[in-house]
């Protein structure tokens, strides 16, 4: 039934006390923590630590950061365009098991995050475009081989800040639509051989020119120790050596270990650059026997 | 002739998919896309800024009370937004954050669905992240945390 305005009006005065009293005390309820929310204020001196069983349990659940925060962070120590004419020599099998591919396509996702950074327009676009033909025959769906496409537009147009968000998306994306079949050994061998290399580089380029501040940046013991697990599971016939693979992922973390703000020396850098050059050598994927 | 209970079709019907309906059978993907839709506005502001967003996000379930920590790298030289967010079933969302040493670097125990915690890192290294369900629906609400980071 429809009300003129006048009857709502005396309908709500009417009802005006069996209305405001349930308000009221919901409000009342609803202020109490809110303020007892305002008064707290945490002192990190004086909270707990985390418990150790927390950390452990922790570790297995690793989130694996983007390359472009490594590379974004250490822009400002270490000089990203002089390890570009070291990827330029190195070239990528094409061809091959799945495995292979796998590890070629780690190895381009690692140079083609670090010419992005040290905005090299022609060498990310030759690169991108390596990587889209593998990851094409890799199985990627075309949705996704189209936003990798994008990252070249917006390298043409300058836009290096945006071209590394969507590199960052991309490559994600990559991996997910590359899991779809669930096929988890891909991955681990995809993100393994990318970080390997990457880190390879990264760690040749601040033993060249050492830097005391650039080598702070290789504390990533738990991510190498993480990778080195993963790698261990890895099935026998995928990969070259994964158990020398996983030594070489344990031999970093052993290595990246130091204290907190202390500096790697020069000699651990050379025998950090070692080894994973040969975790690397170690994940190049074989053909798989049919 | 009055009817009983249950020979109206269309009632027995309508109650039977009522019960069928609220029963909570199987993880709903829609939970985790409220969940990460609670904190979607904040990130958009941030790419917006020029930050970058990690594409990657952990997922799950949390009972009420629960709680599950995460470890992940954060470099030196950025700064990192740390977001836990809660689905529709989730009404208050904590967030701690450690550093390697165990030791407690900064919260978000505001009540609300969103907690973000802001982090410059000192050093490279792990950093441990606590999630907590400190209020939820009795069955426990979906999580997701995300990360977005800049250069100092």
């Amino acid at each position: 039934m429809a009300h003129t305005v006048d009857q709502q009006t005396t309908i709500m005065k009417r009802n005006l006390p069996q209305v405001l009293t349930p308000l009221a005390a919901s409000l009342l309820l609803g202020l109490q923590p809110v303020i007892a929310q305002e008064t707290e204020a945490k002192d990190p001196a004086s909270q707990p630590p985390l418990s150790v069983e927390e950390t452990t349990s922790a570790k297995d659940k690793f989130v694996i950061p983007n390359p472009g925060e490594l590379l974004q962070a250490a822009s400002a120590t270490i000089d990203l365009k002089a390890i570009v004419g070291k990827i330029k020599a190195e070239p990528v099998a094409a061809t091959g098991s799945d495995a292979i591919l796998a590890h070629s396509l780690g190895q381009l996702l690692a140079d083609g995050f670090i010419s992005l950074h040290a905005k090299d327009a022609a060498l990310t676009k030759a690169i991108g475009k390596e990587l889209l033909t593998i990851g094409q025959k890799l199985g990627a769906d075309e949705l996704i081989i189209a936003e990798g496409k994008k990252i070249g537009e917006l390298v043409d147009a300058g836009k290096w800040s945006e071209a590394s968000t969507a590199a960052d998306a991309f490559r994600t994306k990559l991996l997910v639509n590359l899991a779809k079949d669930g096929d988890v050994d891909l991955i681990t061998i995809i993100s393994a051989s990318g970080w390997l290399h990457g880190f390879g580089l990264i760690s040749d380029q601040i033993q060249t020119s050492y830097n005391g501040d650039a080598s702070k940046q290789l504390r990533q013991s738990d991510l190498a120790e993480h990778l080195a697990a993963r790698v261990a599971k890895l099935p026998q016939g995928r990969v070259k050596d994964a158990a020398n693979a996983a030594a070489a992922l344990s031999e970093i973390a052993k290595l990246t270990k130091v204290e907190q703000e202390a500096t790697i020396s020069k000699e651990s850098i050379q025998a950090i650059a070692t080894a994973a050059k040969s975790g690397f050598a170690a994940l190049e994927g074989i053909q798989e026997k049919k | 002739m009055k009817k009983s209970f249950f020979q109206r079709p269309s009632i027995y019907g309508l109650i039977a998919g009522l019960l069928f309906a609220a029963t909570p059978l199987q993880i709903a993907p829609a939970s985790v896309a409220g969940a990460r839709y609670t904190a979607a506005a904040l990130f958009l502001g941030l790419r917006n800024k020029g930050w970058t967003c990690r594409d990657t996000f952990t997922q799950g379930l949390l009972s009420r009370g629960g709680s599950i920590t995460l470890a992940t790298t954060l470099y030196a030289g950025n700064t990192y937004c740390l977001a836990a967010s809660g689905c529709e079933d989730a009404y208050d969302v904590d967030l701690a954050v450690y550093d390697e040493n165990r030791r407690f670097i900064g919260s978000d125990t505001s009540r609300s669905s969103l907690a973000v915690v802001y982090v410059t890192p000192r050093w490279t290294g792990t950093y441990y992240l606590r999630i907590t369900m400190a209020n939820s629906t009795y069955n426990g609400a979906h999580y997701v945390m995300q990360y977005a980071y800049r250069g100092n």
